[in-house]
C-alpha cells in the first residue's frame, strides 16, 4: 500500500519510493529510506497533507507526495 | 547616498583579509541566534543578490585579526532542493571560507549529521556547534562528545545561542581549528570508502581545477549526482574507469544513513526518551476539529495585535513629525520664500513623516511574525491551511502574508521574506496588492455612504472578494504563462520543527535591524515620490487647485476613463495622490470640490507658536496613544483601525454631482485594483527587484482599468 493510506498512529515500514529522482533524492536525505520506518501521526483537518515522524522529526508531506512512498505495515 | 553604497559593499564583499567564517546547518538550528549572541551589535541583516532571501552576517576583531562571520541558508543537504539551499552550496564552492560552523540540533543528531557528513566534504576546516545543549540536558540525553570528535576529527563545542551558553568555548575552537587547519574526517561506510578514494584518487591525477573541492567531486560521482557528473563530463574529467565506480543515490544515501545510525549508537546515550511536550501541543493545535478555529483565532490576534496597537502611535508619530516638529522647522526658516516653505513642509517633512509612521506598524508587526515563525507555528499553520493553497498552486504559508495585506500591505510584503520556495515569495507578492489594505477603507466608505445606503456594507465587502478573487485567478494566469514558475515549485515537504520559547532578546535586535534597513531603502523612494507629487499639485504656485499641473494634467487625460465611466478630471485628479497614501484620495477630492464650490482654500489664520503649549501636548498625545493601544486590546472584538471616523455630508452631496452610483461603484474598483502606494512600492522593489516591480505595476495598471470598465459596462446594460 501507499502512505496515503496509512492509518492515523501506526507505525509503518518503506518499502519503495516511486517518485522523480529529485524529490525522491529529498525524501531519502530527509530519512525516508528504502527499509526505514514512519510513523503516520494525523491528517491535517482538510484531509491533506499528512504529518508523519522519522527518527523523531516532524514532517508534512502532501496526499501527492505520499502517493509514491509505497509501505508495509511494521511487525 | 554615499553611506548607503559604502554599506551594501561591505555587506556582499568582506574586507580583503579577513577570515570569513561560514555558519551552516539545518533550517530550525537556532543558527542566526547563535551568530548573533557572537556577533551582538556587530550583526548586519540584508539580502542575498538578487533574491528574498535573507542575509545576515558580521564582521568582528578577535585577538586583532578580523573576521566575516556569515550566516548562510539553513540546508537539508547540499544537493540543492531549495533556492536556499543552493545559496549555501554555492557559497561554499566559489567563495571558499576559511572555516565552517556547523550548527547542529543536539536533540537531532541523526537528522543533523547527514548535512556534517556531507560538509565535511568541502575540504574546509570545520567546528561543531551542539546548539540548544541546555534543551538536550533537559531531554535526559547525553552526548559523547569526545567519541564524537574522535570519529570527526572537528572541535565540538556545546552551546546556547540563546542562553549564550559555550561562546567563548566556541570562539577558541574556531582559533584552534584555524592555526592547525586541520581537516574533517571525510567518512564512508568500508566498501564505499574504498569507492570513493578511488575515485578521489583518479579525478587528482588531472592536473586541472575541476571547479569542485575534490572530495565533493569525488562524493558526487561516488552516488551518480546527474548534474555535477554532466558538468565534470563536459570538461572532460570523467573516464569510463571513473565512471565504473559510480553507485546510485539510493544506495549512496542507505549507506549514508547506516553509517549516521551507527556513529549515533556509539554516542548517543538516551535515557528517557525524547521531550513529549511539543506532540501533546501539536495534539490540540493540529487537532481535526480545534485547529483550524484556533489558527482563525491566532490569526486575529496577530492581525490585531499588528494593526490595532500600532495604530495609536502611528498616528501619534504622523502628528509629531508633520505638526510639531514640521511646524518649528519652517518657523526657523521663515527667511525662506513661501515655495520653500511649502516644499520642505509638505513634500519632505511629509515624506519624512510617512517613513516614520510606519516605525510602530512595521516594527510590531515584525516582532509578532517572528515570534510566529521561531515558536514553530508558522509551520502549523502552513500544515492546517496548505490544501486551500495547493488548489492555486501555492504552500500553505502563503496564507499568513495575504490575510496580513488586509491590514497594511507593506508588512505583507516583508511577511514573504518567510515563506519557503521562490515561487512562492514572488506569487504572494504580487498577489499582495490586491488585498484590499485599510488605508482603502476611507474611500470605500466614503464612497458608498454617498451613493449606496443602506446596501453599503454589502458593497464593501464585495470589494474585499473581488480584490482576492482577482488575486486568485491572476495567481492561476501567471502559473500557466510563465512556465518557470510552474517547474520551480518545491514539493511540499515541511518540517515540522519542536516548539520553542522564542529568543524575545534576539527577535527585538532582528526587527530594530528589518526597521533600519528599510528606512535606508525605502525612505529616498517615498521622498522622491513625495515631491513629485507635491510639485505637481502645488504648481503653479498658489494657484487654485483647479488650474495646479496636477489639475491641467488630468483635464487633459481624463477622456481614457470614459470607458470605465469616470471621466471627469476631480477624479481623475485623486489617483496620483492615491499613491502617497490610499486615503489622500478623500483629501484631494475634497480639496478640489470645495474650491470648485467658491469657498476656496479655508484661510488659514497665521499659525500660532507656543513652543510650551505644543510641546506638552505633544508628550499628553504620546501618552494618550498608549492609553488608546491598551484599549483597543480591552475592546477585543472590535477591529478599530477599521473604524469609520467622521462622515463629511457637504462632501457627499458633492460626490453626488459628480458621479453616478455606477459610476462610483466603478471608480472604488479602480482604487481598489489600482497601483499601491508609494511605500509598497518600494518594499516591493528592496524585496523582488525593479524588473518585477515595473511587471507588478503595468500589471495593476492593466487590471484596474480592465475590470472597472467591464463593471462599468456591463452595469449600463442594466440601468437605462
Amino acid at each position: 500500500m501507499v502512505l496515503n493510506k496509512a492509518l492515523k498512529n501506526k507505525s509503518y515500514r518503506v518499502i519503495d519510493i516511486k517518485l522523480d529522482e529529485k524529490l525522491a533524492r529529498r525524501l531519502q536525505e530527509l530519512g525516508i529510506v528504502k527499509g526505514g520506518k514512519v510513523h503516520m501521526v494525523r491528517r491535517a483537518p482538510l484531509g491533506d497533507p499528512i504529518h508523519i515522524c522519522i527518527n523523531g522529526q516532524n514532517i508534512s508531506l502532501r496526499d501527492s507526495v505520499c502517493s509514491g512512498i509505497v509501505i508495509e505495515e511494521d511487525k | 547616498m554615499f553611506r548607503y553604497r559604502h554599506r551594501r559593499r561591505q555587506i556582499t564583499q568582506p574586507l580583503e583579509g579577513s577570515i570569513k567564517i561560514a555558519f551552516v546547518g539545518n533550517p530550525n538550528v537556532g543558527k542566526s541566534a547563535l551568530i548573533n549572541a557572537i556577533a551582538g551589535s556587530n550583526l548586519k541583516v540584508g539580502n542575498w543578490p538578487g533574491v528574498t532571501v535573507e542575509k545576515k552576517e558580521a564582521s568582528l576583531i578577535i585577538n586583532g585579526k578580523m573576521f566575516s562571520l556569515v550566516d548562510l541558508p539553513g540546508a537539508y543537504s547540499l544537493n540543492p532542493f531549495s533556492l536556499e539551499e543552493k545559496i549555501t552550496r554555492d557559497f561554499l564552492i566559489n567563495e571558499k571560507p576559511d572555516l565552517i560552523v556547523n550548527v547542529v540540533d543536539s536533540n537531532q543528531l541523526e537528522k543533523s549529521l547527514f548535512l556534517t557528513l556531507a560538509l565535511s566534504e568541502f575540504e574546509i576546516p570545520m567546528v561543531i556547534a551542539l546548539n540548544f545543549f541546555d534543551e538536550m540536558i533537559k531531554n535526559k540525553t547525553e552526548i559523547d562528545i569526545k567519541k564524537l570528535k574522535d570519529l570527526l576529527s572537528v572541535e565540538i563545542v556545546p552551546t546556547s545561542g540563546v542562553k549564550k551558553i559555550g561562546l567563548d568555548g566556541l570562539k577558541k575552537a574556531i582559533y584552534k581549528t584555524l592555526n592547525e587547519g586541520a581537516l574533517p574526517n571525510i567518512l564512508f561506510e568500508g566498501s564505499l570508502d574504498k569507492r570513493f578514494k578511488q575515485i578521489r584518487e583518479m579525478l587528482s591525477d588531472e592536473n586541472k581545477d575541476l571547479g569542485y573541492p575534490l572530495s565533493f567531486a569525488a562524493a558526487r560521482v561516488l552516488e551518480n549526482d546527474s548534474q555535477i557528473v554532466e558538468d565534470l563530463q563536459n570538461k572532460n574529467f570523467l573516464n569510463k574507469k571513473i565512471t565504473d565506480l559510480s553507485l546510485d543515490n539510493t544506495t549512496y544515501i542507505q549507506s549514508r544513513y547506516r553509517l549516521i545510525s551507527s556513529i549515533c549508537n556509539s554516542v548517543l546515550v538516551r535515557t528517557v526518551n525524547e521531550n513529549n511536550l511539543t506532540q501533546k501541543i501539536d495534539s490540540v493545535l493540529l487537532n481535526k476539529f480545534l485547529g483550524l478555529p484556533l489558527f482563525a483565532i491566532m490569526m486575529f490576534v496577530v492581525f490585531k495585535l499588528t494593526f490595532d496597537l500600532s495604530q495609536p502611535f502611528v498616528d501619534f508619530t504622523g502628528y509629531l513629525i508633520n505638526d510639531y516638529i514640521g511646524k518649528y522647522t519652517i518657523y526657523l526658516l521663515w527667511f525662506l520664500p513661501d515655495i520653500f516653505k511649502s516644499l520642505i513642509k509638505e513634500a519632505i517633512i511629509g515624506g519624512v513623516g510617512s517613513v516614520i509612521s510606519f516605525f510602530p506598524l512595521i516594527g510590531i508587526f515584525f516582532l509578532f511574525i517572528s515570534i510566529l515563525e521561531e515558536s514553530g507555528y508558522m509551520t502549523r499553520a502552513a500544515f492546517l491551511i496548505d490544501k486551500l493553497m495547493n488548489s492555486i498552486g501555492l504552500s500553505g504559508k502563503v496564507f499568513i502574508p495575504l490575510i496580513l495585506g488586509f491590514g497594511c500591505n507593506v508588512p505583507a510584503i516583508y511577511a514573504t521574506k518567510g515563506l519557503d520556495s521562490q515561487k512562492d515569495r514572488l506569487l504572494a507578492g504580487l498577489m499582495i496588492p490586491l488585498m484590499s489594505c485599510s488605508a482603502r477603507l476611507p474611500v470605500y466608505l466614503l464612497f458608498t455612504a454617498a451613493f449606496f445606503g443602506s446596501f453599503k456594507e454589502l458593497v464593501i465587502l464585495g470589494l474585499y472578494f473581488l480584490g482576492a478573487f482577482i488575486a486568485i485567478i491572476l495567481v492561476i494566469l501567471l502559473q500557466l504563462a510563465v512556465p518557470s514558475l510552474k517547474m520551480d515549485s518545491t514539493p511540499f515537504i515541511l518540517e515540522l520543527p519542536p516548539y520553542r520559547i522564542p529568543p524575545l532578546k534576539f527577535l527585538l535586535r532582528l526587527t530594530g535591524f528589518r526597521v533600519k534597513s528599510f528606512v535606508r531603502k525605502a525612505g529616498s523612494v517615498i521622498l522622491f515620490t513625495m515631491i513629485l507629487v507635491w510639485s505637481v499639485n502645488s504648481l503653479p504656485y498658489n494657484a487654485p487647485p483647479g488650474e495646479s499641473y496636477l489639475a491641467q494634467g488630468s483635464k487633459s487625460i481624463a477622456f481614457i476613463f470614459a470607458p470605465a465611466g469616470f471621466d471627469k478630471w476631480e477624479a481623475v485628479a485623486t489617483l496620483l495622490p492615491s499613491v502617497v497614501a490610499k486615503e489622500a484620495v478623500i483629501g484631494t477630492l475634497g480639496q478640489i470640490l470645495e474650491a470648485e464650490q467658491g469657498n476656496s482654500k479655508e484661510i488659514k489664520g497665521p499659525e500660532k507658536y507656543n513652543f510650551l503649549s505644543d510641546t506638552s501636548e505633544v508628550i499628553v498625545k504620546f501618552k494618550n496613544s498608549f492609553i488608546e493601544a491598551g484599549s483597543s486590546l480591552l475592546n477585543f472584538f472590535t477591529i478599530s483601525s477599521f473604524q469609520e471616523k467622521e462622515k463629511n455630508e457637504s462632501l457627499m452631496n458633492r460626490l453626488k454631482a459628480l458621479f453616478t452610483p455606477l459610476s462610483a461603484l466603478s471608480f472604488m474598483i479602480f482604487i481598489l485594483l489600482f497601483v499601491p502606494c508609494i511605500v509598497t512600492i518600494s518594499v516591493f522593489i528592496q524585496e523582488y527587484g525593479i524588473k518585477w516591480t515595473i511587471f507588478e505595476i503595468c500589471m495593476l495598471l492593466v487590471i484596474s482599468y480592465s475590470v472597472s470598465t467591464l463593471v462599468y459596462q456591463t452595469g449600463k446594460l442594466f440601468i437605462r
